[in-house]
């Protein structure tokens, strides 16, 4: 009965970590697409977009199962349950990075103006903080998923100054608004990306130790 | 075992006993019950021949015997005279008694039956003495019981029999087995040249075998081991990274170099799957798509390297898995970017000194030019533009050259500051028309280097300093020792770069300013070329320039050539 339990959770585990890498992938593809005004990669990351989408129903499902079936409780019950809320918010990255991608098709090749560098450290940032997050998930380590929570910080910072550049862009040209409207919600998805990470992060600590956002749950 | 042995034995002590106990018992009681006969027989006998009263016989008999005894006296009719226990006159006729009948017929007789008066299972005896038949009866089940008072005693022997046979089958179950016990713990040190002694003789070829198999088997197992150390050795020590998967993608192998391109941090723990290692998409991709061809390959590029992967899906006797070799490829892939540019480049430069010398050929053909002057003017373009193009062919040459290292490489004593003077007065008259006057200052000394390189580089270094620099500039060449190294500088006035063109100075064909190079006919691999020969020589080479206030580049060559000579 244990080991069937064992094996299921390793099934689980696994699950994790292929939506762990597609999460990784779509940000990518999308920092391509945005950043490198490539199309091609845009439709396609919109269209990877659903894979994401079914990978979290199905581990959904698997979670929900492992729950009724098992009863689980303490460390196994901990690990479950924080996958059930990091599938959620991987799930939404991947919903964020395609709307990147999607609104990087409105960007004419190379109009993403290379002057706006702080909207590319944020991208470069960003998707760093996910990998991160996984990568503490994947090798249980805290201290990682501590170091993604203030990391956060650093991408707020971010987001302030590229609202900064966007106003000083439209001030010398008044007739980039549009584009500059889209440039800030692009990096706006970055900084919820960010706060996903956070979230994952979070729930990493917590299926480690049992504590969320310090207060003991379980 | 040694229960087994105990067992058996208790089992057999048990069975024995018993059997045993019950034949004696029967016998027993069947000599009983022939003895009870016998004696009732007797005193029957001995009563028809006395002479008492029945009173006087019934007195004798209770008075000499435990039992409780029957006697009936009755006449040859059957009818009962006397009765011991009943009252006669109550009785039946007893003529159809077996026993009676029998004793009228014979003279005596003897039954075993149901009392018809008592109710009771007797004995009964009887003889006729002419007159009357005199019985004597017993109850059988008396005489049973009476024995069975015998059996308590006998069971409680039998059972301190018991005990004391389980002890000691113990004892003898554990001494029989103790060899046995014996030689298992001494199995492990067990060995052909040891002499080993067995307590049964049975044992001995069990022994023997033993032997034969350990040592055989120690053989075998010390051979595994030294495979498997010469593979781990060559896996853990080989620059590829090997990954071996099983089915589910679980790893079983990975080696040193694998973990340290993919993921320094990752420990291999049981079951781990590849996706704890990386999990880069194009890999998984790759492992996805050797399901249908078993073999697929494909870039990983990481922080620090880009990894050419091959998969390979391995299918052995019904075990399936993979297997993944990493091979470092951050210099070919780069060396490949390089080639690529230069063959883009190389193809450019040549097509437009080229395209130039096509047109006015194709001009002149056509009679198109046909003034004097324009032809003079024209043909000086096709000449300084074939000029170019020879210059380019000769520098692409010596590069390569350089790069392959099979050109001239003798290496002689080269005398600096000499090969300094020679090289400005080469460049003086060029110097002189762009109006720049050039210094030579330094220590006169030999290194050992290949004289026509070090020449090229110097040629190299003060044309650039004369080509990009203004009108009544200067140029200062000094040489140097500087502790094991020698150390060229050539310093101009000149234009200087700018700091964003310093970083790609060296590449070829990069040119700070393209129209201007195309006045004062550089080939953009000037640089480079020096670059190559300082490197050549295993030297350095430095650049500090500042726009507008000129450009200082620092050769350092080692004097004495490692490993050359």
């Amino acid at each position: 009965m244990r080991s069937n339990f064992d094996a299921q959770l390793k099934e689980l585990n696994l699950d994790m970590l292929k939506m762990a890498g597609e999460v990784e992938n779509i940000i990518n593809m999308s920092m391509r697409a945005f950043l490198k005004g490539e199309h091609d990669v845009a439709r396609e990351t919109i269209e990877y977009d659903y894979q994401i989408n079914e990978i979290e129903r199905q581990i959904e499902r698997r979670c929900l199962k492992l729950l009724l079936q098992q009863q689980p409780v303490a460390t196994d019950l901990r690990r479950i349950s924080s996958a059930l809320k990091m599938i959620t918010d991987m799930e939404r990255i991947g919903d964020q990075a395609a709307d990147i991608a999607q609104l990087s098709l409105r960007f004419e090749n190379g109009m993403v103006p290379q002057k706006l560098n702080h909207i590319v450290s944020m991208a470069s940032e960003t998707s760093k903080m996910v990998t991160d997050a996984i990568n503490a998930y994947v090798s249980s380590d805290t201290s990682l998923a501590e170091k993604v929570i203030t990391d956060d910080d650093r991408v707020d910072e971010l987001f302030n100054e590229v609202k900064d550049d966007l106003i000083e862009f439209i001030r010398n040209n008044i007739e980039v608004g549009e584009q500059a409207i889209d440039l800030l919600m692009v990096a706006k998805y970055f900084e919820r990306i960010g706060d996903h990470a956070v979230n994952i992060a979070e729930w990493v600590v917590f299926s480690i130790t049992g504590v969320h956002k310090n207060s003991k749950i379980m | 075992m040694q229960k087994k042995i105990f067992r058996s034995i208790c089992f057999t002590v048990l069975a024995s006993m018993i059997f045993f106990v019950v034949t004696v018992l029967c016998i027993a009681y069947k000599f009983y019950l022939d003895e009870a006969e016998t004696e009732l027989k007797t005193i029957v006998a001995l009563i028809t021949k006395a002479d008492y009263s029945d009173e006087e016989i019934v007195e004798i008999l209770e008075s000499s015997v435990d039992y409780d005894i029957r006697y009936t006296r009755v006449d040859k009719d059957g009818n009962v005279l006397f009765d011991n226990n009943y009252d006669a006159s109550r009785l039946d006729n007893h003529i159809d008694r077996q026993e009676i009948s029998e004793a009228l017929n014979n003279g005596k007789g003897a039954s075993t039956r149901r009392s018809t008066t008592a109710g009771t299972v007797n004995y009964y005896v009887a003889v006729s003495d002419g007159e009357s038949v005199i019985r004597l009866s017993r109850d059988v089940r008396g005489m049973l019981s009476l024995f069975l008072g015998v059996v308590p005693v006998v069971i409680c022997i039998a059972g301190i029999v018991m005990i004391v046979a389980t002890l000691v089958s113990m004892k003898l179950s554990e001494s029989a087995i103790r060899p046995i016990q014996k030689l298992v713990t001494n199995l492990d040190v067990l060995n052909e040249e040891q002499q080993y002694d067995v307590e049964y003789e049975e044992l001995e070829p069990i022994v023997e075998a033993m032997k034969r198999l350990s040592a055989r088997l120690s053989k075998y197992i010390s051979r595994l081991k030294t495979e498997k150390e010469t593979i781990t050795l060559i896996t853990e020590n080989m620059v590829e990274g090997m990954i071996i998967l099983d089915e589910k993608r679980d790893i079983l192998s990975v080696n040193k170099s694998a973990i340290s391109y993919l993921n320094p941090k990752f420990e291999l723990n049981t079951q781990a799957n590849i996706l704890q290692l990386t999990r880069n998409a194009n890999l998984t991709e790759a492992i996805d798509k050797t399901d249908e061809k078993d073999f697929a390959n494909g870039i990983i590029a990481t922080a620090e390297h880009q990894l050419r992967f091959f998969v390979n899906k391995i299918d052995v006797n019904g075990v399936k898995g993979y297997m993944i070799l990493l091979i470092d490829a951050t210099e070919s892939l780069r060396a490949e970017e390089i080639r690529k540019d230069f063959s883009a480049n190389v193809s450019h430069e040549l097509k437009t000194p080229l395209t130039t010398i096509k047109g006015f050929g194709e001009m002149l053909e056509n009679g198109i030019i046909t003034a004097p002057e324009d032809i003079k003017k024209y043909g000086g373009t096709i000449y300084r533009e074939s000029e170019r193009l020879l210059q380019l062919i000769n520098d692409i040459i010596r590069l390569s050259e350089i790069e392959e290292m099979s050109a001239d490489d003798s290496v002689t004593n080269v005398n600096l500051l000499k090969t300094a003077n020679d090289v400005c007065e080469i460049l003086q008259p060029k110097a002189d028309s762009h109006g720049i006057s050039l210094f030579v200052s330094g220590e006169r000394f030999d290194i050992s280097a290949n004289q026509s390189y070090i020449s090229e580089l110097m040629l190299n270094l003060v044309d650039n300093s004369i080509k990009y620099n203004n009108p009544g500039g200067h140029v200062w060449i000094e040489i140097k020792k500087k502790g094991n190294n020698a150390v060229i500088k050539v310093k101009d006035d000149g234009i200087g770069i700018s700091e964003k063109h310093q970083k790609r100075i060296f590449e070829r064909f990069y040119r700070v300013d393209k129209s201007r190079s195309k006045q004062t006919g550089g080939t953009g691999l000037g640089l480079s070329i020096v670059k190559h020969i300082a490197s050549y020589h295993h030297g350095s080479v430095n650049l500090e320039s500042s726009s507008g206030e000129g450009t200082t580049v620092t050769v350092t060559i080692p004097i004495a050539q490692v490993g050359m000579i």
